[in-house]
């Protein structure tokens, strides 16, 4: 101001503030360049001045708002936060801020554009002045900025906050979650990267690897990691791997400080992260199994020794039991040829019957020796084609006589199975005698057929003879049982048992279907693999 | 040592509860939830550490100040510790989300229950006094309790010893109660004013 007022002399400037033309044009051009909404108001509350932003923002021309209250302008804003800081400012000279959290959209002007999807109003920041003039008393003047920028920030923040939250927490949860799972599996987990390093992740793997652990686990555990060529390693003791290594299964014993020994089932599985290798070891007490393991271990040899002693009872008793019979039946046998017609009738009956017990009980005796000598004298398993197997037998009944032509029926192919011949052919032959012993001797009928399974095979041999009440089912295949008296039907009481005895070897299974009077069919089913006890057992 | 007698007293701490009365009434309704506002105690002292706000020297507050102009000159401001300003405006505005530090708009929010405050507490004495007073326009500053007067830009208080007028506001909104201060900060000269002002008007008024 006071270095135009002296150039004024020299040279007319081209533009002086203190003439009133220029100060108005200036002034008119600056409020309405401003990038602000300007609005003053008169004493009287009255508007004054309303820039070209104001224009623009609210669609109002100047002209239409000149000398109107700005109630009058905006309808909704009469009673409004606006409206009382206007009378303040004017009535008392207060300043006032209007902020835009505090009121949103206090005036209703239109957002720019590119906000006008998200927001009905812009979202203004007002500052109210009192403006002392000396003509015209105090004016007020409404200065307004357009802030929804900031308000949109401000919500994606909050947004982008809240959901950051609740990843967190929902992070949070998971980790608990994967935390206590680790914590209360009962198995020990342990995590090793491939610099060597072994960690244990919860209480369990702690307390074998911990201080009262065992010391020598985690070089127990990398020498059984497959990749341990970074460190060299001493193999632990003999003693502490419990399973050969090749098996796949893999035992160790844990010694702890706290002096437990306990036998561990380690498995390990690997993961890459952070572009290295990591392996988890699942370390399970097994102390429990190994105890059952050795019961099961104990019970079986106790069994096979007492099995077999039963089996050499059987034997000799029958054996010894021979002599002494062959002496009673060889003079009871004399007696009925050389004293036959010269005794009385009555005599003749005793020495009959005599002969009769002898000659049963040789047969029980033979019996029972077979049987014994299942278990004791099998013979190596081979594949037995038992087509080959039935035409023996069908050769020994016609040979024997026993039987009409044609009452042996086959149906179809048999398949060739694995087992010892002879028990074979005794076990079929049985069931075959059996079939036709118990049926009408002139229309009995023997029917052979086979089926298969996907691990077995099914022999079945069904005769039309009397059948069998389904309460005996399961008791015929025990030794001595007998459903029908001596003269009824020949027999010992043994033949099922021996059988079952044969099929028991070869690890299969044999039962019956039958109705009184409708016939029986024996099933006999042997499996296409062996069991291990059955194949150590046919070595 | 300012001496006020209990009538003096209580006629400014009269008009004060005016002024704040109606600071709560608009609040309200722009906040569309009830907000109260007491002034439970009124105090004077000489000096800031005598204040009970002093007793927190590094404590971070929120101001929001005002100088006045007018038979008597200073500064009023409305201050929180920082913590108790947040809960301020957002249970005021409701914010689901709370940030950690206030934000652009939170502060200007903040700036305009200042401004309610100030002014109505400002334009009820000067309106019961017949006396008008000039206000700037509110400022926001944060810093610790110890450096709260420093570097004022109102010269009548920063230049010689200011006398404080304190009030302890209490605000009490639906979740809870919040406790600020609203202080004035004169010089010896404008106090007496104010104290002159109040015995003219009890004079007027009892007369």
């Amino acid at each position: 101001m006071t270095k135009s007022q002296s150039a004024k002399g020299d040279q007319p400037p081209s533009f002086d503030l203190n003439r009133d033309s220029d100060a108005a044009d200036l002034f008119a051009a600056l409020l309405d360049t401003a990038d602000t909404g300007l609005i003053a108001l008169a004493p009287d509350g009255t508007i004054c001045h309303w820039n070209q932003w104001m224009q623009s923002r609210s669609g109002k021309d100047a002209d239409q708002v000149m000398g109107k209250a700005l109630h009058d302008v905006f309808p909704d804003t009469k009673l409004g936060r606006v409206s009382l800081a206007i009378e303040d400012c004017l009535k008392f000279g207060m300043p006032a801020v209007i902020s835009p959290s505090l009121n949103q959209g206090a005036l209703p002007l239109r957002p720019l554009p590119q906000f006008a999807a998200s927001f009905d109003r812009m979202e203004q920041s007002i500052r109210v002045h009192p403006i002392q003039t000396k003509r015209n008393g105090t004016l007020c003047s409404l200065i307004i900025r357009d802030v929804t920028l900031a308000v949109q920030r401000d919500r994606l923040l909050r947004q982008q906050a809240a959901e950051l939250a609740d990843l967190v927490t929902q992070t949070k949860r998971s980790e608990d979650r994967t935390r206590a799972i680790l914590q209360n599996t009962i198995d020990a987990i342990l995590v090793a990267s491939d610099d060597g390093s072994i960690e244990p992740l919860n209480s369990r793997a702690q307390e074998l690897c911990g201080p009262t652990g065992d010391p020598e686990l985690r070089n127990i555990i990398r020498f059984l990691l497959p990749d341990s060529e970074h460190t060299p390693l001493t193999p632990p003791p003999p003693n502490r791997l419990l399973t050969d290594l090749g098996t796949g299964v893999i035992e160790v014993l844990a010694s702890t400080l706290s002096g437990r020994n306990v036998p561990l089932e380690v498995a390990i599985s690997h993961f890459s992260a952070d572009q290295r290798y990591h392996y988890i070891i699942t370390l399970r007490d097994i102390s429990q199994r190994k105890r059952h393991e050795k019961e099961i271990q104990r019970t079986m040899q106790e069994l096979e020794r007492s099995n077999a002693e039963l089996e050499q009872f059987a034997y000799a008793a029958s054996h010894d039991l021979q002599e002494p019979l062959r002496m009673v039946s060889s003079y009871t046998q004399l007696l009925a040829r050389r004293y036959e017609g010269q005794l009385d009738e009555t005599a003749d009956e005793f020495i009959h019957y005599a002969v009769d017990g002898t000659q049963r009980m040789q047969r029980m005796i033979d019996d029972l020796l077979t049987l014994s000598r299942v278990g004791r004298h099998g013979k190596p398993f081979n594949p037995v084609p038992l087509d080959n197997l039935f035409d023996a037998i069908v050769t020994n009944f016609r040979r024997a006589g026993s039987t009409p032509e044609g009452n042996i029926i086959r149906e179809g192919h048999l398949p060739t199975v694995m087992g010892d011949a002879s028990q074979l052919l005794l076990l079929f032959q049985n069931l075959v005698s059996n079939g036709l012993k118990y049926s009408d001797p002139k229309n009995g009928q023997v029917r052979i057929f086979a089926s298969e399974t996907s691990d077995s095979y099914r022999i079945f041999v069904a005769d039309n003879g009397i059948g069998i009440d389904p309460q005996y089912h399961e008791t015929i295949f025990e030794i001595f049982k007998r459903l029908h008296g001596y003269g009824d039907y020949a027999g010992t009481g043994i033949g099922l048992a021996i059988c079952k005895k044969i099929v028991d070897r070869h690890g299969g299974n044999i039962d019956v279907t039958s109705k009184p009077g409708q016939g029986s069919t024996f099933c006999v089913e042997l499996p296409k693999e062996l069991s291990i006890v059955a194949a150590s057992e046919s070595m | 040592m300012i001496e006020l007698t209990e009538l003096e007293h209580d006629t400014i701490s009269e008009l004060i509860n005016i002024g704040v009365g109606r600071a709560a009434s608009s609040l309200s309704e722009m906040v569309d939830q009830p907000v109260e506002l007491t002034v439970p105690a009124i105090s004077f002292v000489e000096r800031f550490s005598d204040s009970e706000l002093a007793n927190a020297p590094t404590e971070v507050v929120s101001a929001v100040s005002q100088s006045f102009h007018g038979p008597f000159t200073g500064e009023a401001m409305l201050v929180f510790p920082e913590v108790r300003s947040l809960e301020l405006v957002r249970s005021l505005l409701k914010v689901d989300v709370p940030l950690d530090t206030l934000t652009d708009l939170e502060q200007e929010a903040l700036m305009e229950v200042g401004n309610i405050i100030l002014n109505a507490c400002l334009g009820s004495i000067s309106n019961v006094l017949g006396e008008p007073i000039n206000c700037s326009m509110p400022t926001f500053r944060k810093r610790e309790t110890r450096a709260l007067l420093d570097d004022d830009t109102a010269g009548a208080s920063a230049a010689t010893n200011p006398v404080l007028m304190i009030l302890h506001v209490q605000f009490m909104l639906r979740q809870n109660d919040i406790d600020g201060y609203v202080l004035f900060v004169m010089d010896l000269e404008s106090i007496q004013m104010l104290r002159e002002l109040v015995r003219r008007f009890l004079a007027n008024s009892l007369r």
